[in-house]
């Protein structure tokens, strides 16, 4: 920021020690948090490589691949989560749309065809969700845990009880979307992309502006002139769709689509946003705290893994968590 | 022109006759309802010419067994409804309990009763936690319980992990026959213990809300906060109680479960649905989302649909998934229902 001529406005965007800036950054805590775990699983493989094989090229690109998944999940959940709701549909919407996808390309659908059917049946949860929501006036988790039950039992209805469906993606796409570029897996680089996108869309978009004020008070922002319903139905359907998109990368990298839903993939989505700073009220809330967010849970899968502890620890964890991230969210919050 | 007092005056004449108070009853709906869908099922029944096997005396029988369990947690849930909270930890707490009274009893051979207290206190103190991260906290109610959820599943995988082959595994429930019989013995035709308890917890469950103090601060905490702040109520405690009875509710239908099936799968505290299904319960008996409004015979009734429901789609050789579909639409129907409702009344 520049100077200003107000002068508390001018102190209050005066320079500030890089310790108080991060103290009163969103996403401070969970850098903090994401560093220091990142130096402690570095200097454990450093100290003992044989069985904390965390440098292994192998153990990074596992790490790499496995951020975007439940990351870009997180990037949608977070974005409907500044606008002051919550979607628990995207575990269904991440498995359902992407087999409708395959199951069309397998019976003969061309393939963008096929990718603009998956993005459709984004479309039309998050708009059932957001219709739903506000026109009944039914809570937004409530809501989405209905239709988390139905659109999972829908789509396997309708396209028949295939357990999965196996398939060979058009020449190049495969390439494209699980290759490698620079050692680094590219799910990592378009994982980086998105965010940008979000980021893009969050800060330096007007939609963003709205998403912040109509989570942070929709009354305010409806006396500022704002839709409220048109901007919160543009989240849902954010939502829906960015789940759709980590559904599609999963898809791609295992070569086979499978209406198994995935447990609780939108808990842990949840966690991650409140674990990156995310208010679970609305109208706060940073994509960088949301990435950071989703590093910290794949490490600290990866540790566990690596150190051979039982799984159960990592729930514990997830559900620890969640209680001290919004906790930890409300003391900052209660600090401005 | 109507004056206020005018229509307080119709509303209290309106009450008089024997329909108009039928017509008042908050649990209306689902009285209706329940009657309604008992008489699809006799009719179904007399046009197929018992190919439609409900009402025979085996399906009964697992009828009996199962609503209890689902009303009991439902009872809970709906308590802390009432009160304007949510718990999505039950699953949790119901099989973590069942596991708790399994290995203190078996593995560790303690008398039952000592069993018994240690895993009712097990409940009691998940209660508290939930209570204490909501009210003190200032946590929504569903993410600490989500929080909770996690917790429990993590530990039921931690109680269960068999040592030899360091994977989660069922545990059996060893109890005397005389428990057995007095928990979940076999009364008469299709009547099993099961029901004499959900009736003893939904008449437990009825004095407390509805003539008790306790049960008014209970309504007043969830209707209205701040008024119920102003008129002396202590907001903390009441929803406190209500965390508790709502965790030694799962508790107390964890220990139905185990001293029927007797093997204690840990699969309980993610597959089963039995937090849904409480909610599910409470909605569609009536219960508010938002709180302050709900009757414990809808709570029952509601849970009782909901286990014939399913019971229907078994009979119909139904893909099991289907159920929690209709589950979810149900749930979203019977709030935009209560909601209309709720709506005529005020207005």
């Amino acid at each position: 920021m520049t100077t200003t001529k107000e002068p508390d406005v001018a102190r209050r965007y005066a320079a500030k020690s890089w310790a108080t800036r991060l103290r009163n950054h969103p996403a401070g805590p969970v850098f903090v948090v994401c560093s220091v775990l990142l130096a402690g699983c570095i200097l454990a493989g450093l100290a003992f490589p044989d069985d904390f094989f965390f440098l292994s090229s192998g153990n990074i690109s596992l790490v790499l691949r496995a951020i975007p998944n439940f990351g870009l999940i997180a990037l949608g959940v977070g974005l409907l989560m500044i606008a002051g709701e919550f979607d628990l549909s995207v575990g269904s919407v991440y498995v359902v749309a992407p087999f409708a996808m395959i199951f069309a390309y397998v019976a003969g659908v061309p393939w963008l065809l096929a990718i603009a059917l998956a993005f459709a049946i984004a479309i039309l949860v998050g708009l059932m969700n957001g219709l739903i929501t506000l026109r009944f006036g039914v809570p937004s988790f409530i809501t989405t845990l209905g239709t988390m039950f139905i659109v999972r039992t829908a789509a396997p209805f309708i396209v028949g009880y295939k357990r999965s469906l196996v398939f060979k993606a058009p020449p190049g796409w495969k390439e494209v979307m699980t290759g490698k570029t620079f050692e680094v897996p590219n799910q990592f680089w378009f994982f980086l992309l998105f965010s940008l996108v979000a980021y893009l869309l969050l800060s330096r978009h007007k939609i963003g502006n709205h998403f912040i004020a109509v989570g942070g008070d929709a009354r305010a922002a409806r006396f500022a002139g704002i839709n409220v319903m048109r901007t919160k139905l543009l989240a849902f359907i954010t939502c829906s769709v960015f789940a759709t998109i980590a559904g599609i990368f999963q898809v791609m990298r295992s070569g086979k689509a499978e209406t198994n839903p995935q447990l609780f993939i939108e808990l842990y989505a949840v966690a991650i946003c409140v674990m990156g700073g995310v208010s679970l009220f609305g109208g706060r809330g940073t994509v960088i705290g949301i990435m950071l967010g989703a590093a910290v849970l794949q490490l600290v899968q990866d540790a566990i893994i690596l150190a051979r502890l039982p799984g159960f620890y990592l729930d514990m964890f997830v559900g620890i968590m969640i209680v001290v991230g919004v906790v930890l969210n409300q003391a900052v919050k209660k600090r401005y | 022109m109507e004056t206020n007092a005018d229509r307080a005056g119709r509303r209290y004449r309106d009450q008089s006759g024997l329909w108009a108070r039928f017509k008042a009853f908050q649990a209306v709906s689902i009285v209706v309802v329940s009657i309604g869908f008992m008489g699809i099922l006799v009719l179904w029944t007399v046009l197929t010419g018992g190919d439609f096997k409900f009402f025979t005396v085996g399906n009964l029988s697992v009828l009996s067994q199962q609503i209890p369990i689902t009303a009991i947690a439902a009872i809970g849930v709906g308590i802390l409804m009432i009160a304007g909270e949510f718990d999505i930890s039950v699953a949790g707490t119901f099989t973590l309990v069942a596991f708790v009274i399994a290995i203190t009893a078996g593995e560790w051979a303690l008398p039952l009763a000592v069993a018994l207290l240690i895993g009712f206190g097990v409940a009691l103190l998940i209660g508290l936690v939930n209570g204490w991260i909501t009210c003190w906290l200032g946590i929504p109610s569903f993410i600490a319980t989500i929080g909770m959820m996690f917790f429990l599943r993590g530990a039921v995988r931690y109680v269960s992990v068999n040592p030899e082959t360091d994977l989660p595994d069922s545990t059996l429930f060893v109890s005397p026959e005389a428990f057995k019989a007095v928990m979940t013995g076999h009364v008469v035709g299709p009547v099993y213990a099961q029901l004499f308890w959900l009736g003893l917890v939904a008449v437990l469950a009825y004095l407390i809300l509805n003539r008790h103090r306790m049960g008014n601060h209970i309504f007043t905490a969830g209707g209205n906060a701040n008024a119920a702040v102003s008129i002396g109520v202590n907001v903390r405690r009441t929803k406190l109680v209500a965390f508790v009875i709502c965790a030694l509710t799962a508790g107390f239908a964890g220990l139905l479960q185990a001293t029927r099936i007797t093997e204690i799968e840990p699969s309980y505290a993610t597959i089963s649905g039995l937090e849904l299904k409480a909610i599910a319960a409470a909605v569609v008996g009536g219960v508010s989302l938002y709180g302050g409004r709900g009757t414990i015979i809808g709570m029952v009734l509601g849970a009782a649909m909901i286990d014939c429901v399913d019971n229907v789609l078994v009979l119909l050789n139904a893909p099991e998934t289907i159920f929690k579909g209709i589950l979810g639409a149900v749930i979203i129907l019977a709030v935009v229902l209560n909601n209309i409702v709720s709506r005529r009344e005020v207005s």
